[in-house]
């Protein structure tokens, strides 16, 4: 049984043949992920097995900011900071023939536990996911986000309720 | 970012609908500026709108609402997140 490992995308790894189905996801993949990375506009992780370098997955995440059209002083006091600070999840796939093995949700889990070691050590308040279809939006909903109104394409979760999830499933696996 | 602006200067060439081109010269001689000046600054203006904007999320009220709500009152976690917080996969 192989091991999956998740890594930081290298020019190692085979970008080429990798196809989840979506023209645009695989696009960014190959054209801009390493550029992104390289401009530390965002870093891509790939899920491979152990010692090899076919990628069954990615997820791709940056520093993101949450800003208000509108902000009354009363709320805007109650706020620690603003605009907040979020771990954004622009990109989330998994290769056609590897769906439905759980890739996309360890690439889920890993993101949420960086939001969580980024509340720890920079300070970070929410995880963003950007869903770019509907399936992917059911997908994330499943999964235990929501969307703060209906019909949009984002998702969140609080870091505060990823923390306590993850101490949960430590408790009782 | 002034400091990184040099004296040195880049050739940009690039071709476009040729219709287009006298819109725009039209423009830039409307506010007496040459081609190359008036390009110059909507490009910059356009490059930097873009990588300031970048993962920055602009929520209306609603969402304001629910976001700081989300925050301040920590959601107890479904089974389904916690799941998801012991997922593995070995193929």
């Amino acid at each position: 049984m192989a091991r999956v490992v998740i890594d930081l995308l290298t020019k190692a790894h085979d970008r080429k043949t990798f196809d989840c189905g979506h023209p645009a996801q695989n696009e960014f993949l190959k054209q801009r992920a390493r550029k992104h990375a390289e401009l530390n506009f965002s870093k891509t992780w790939v899920a491979v097995e152990e010692g090899t370098s076919t990628i069954l997955g990615f997820v791709t995440m940056s520093m993101g900011n949450i800003a208000f059209d509108t902000l009354s002083d009363d709320l805007r006091i109650r706020l620690p900071r603003y605009p907040m600070p979020v771990l954004h999840v622009g990109q989330l796939a998994t290769a056609l023939y590897f769906q439905g093995r759980g890739i996309g949700s360890i690439l889920l889990r890993f993101a949420a536990e960086k939001a969580i070691d980024s509340s720890n050590l920079i300070g970070c308040f929410a995880i963003e996911l950007v869903a770019d279809n509907n399936d992917a939006l059911n997908w994330y909903l499943k999964r235990g986000f929501f969307q703060l109104a209906p019909g949009s394409m984002r998702l969140y979760q609080s870091v505060e309720t990823l923390k306590l999830a993850a101490d949960k499933s430590v408790r009782e696996p | 970012m002034a400091s990184r602006r040099s004296l040195e200067t880049a050739r940009v060439e690039f071709r476009m609908p040729a219709d287009l081109k006298i819109e725009v010269e039209e423009a830039a001689a409307l506010l007496g500026a040459t081609f190359t000046s008036f390009a110059t600054e909507i490009l910059i203006e356009r490059a930097r709108q873009v990588k300031r904007d970048y993962a920055l999320t602009k929520m209306n009220d609603e969402e304001r609402d629910a976001f700081i709500e989300m925050i301040t009152k920590p959601a107890e976690p479904s089974e389904s997140l916690v799941k998801l917080m012991s997922a593995q996969v070995t193929l």
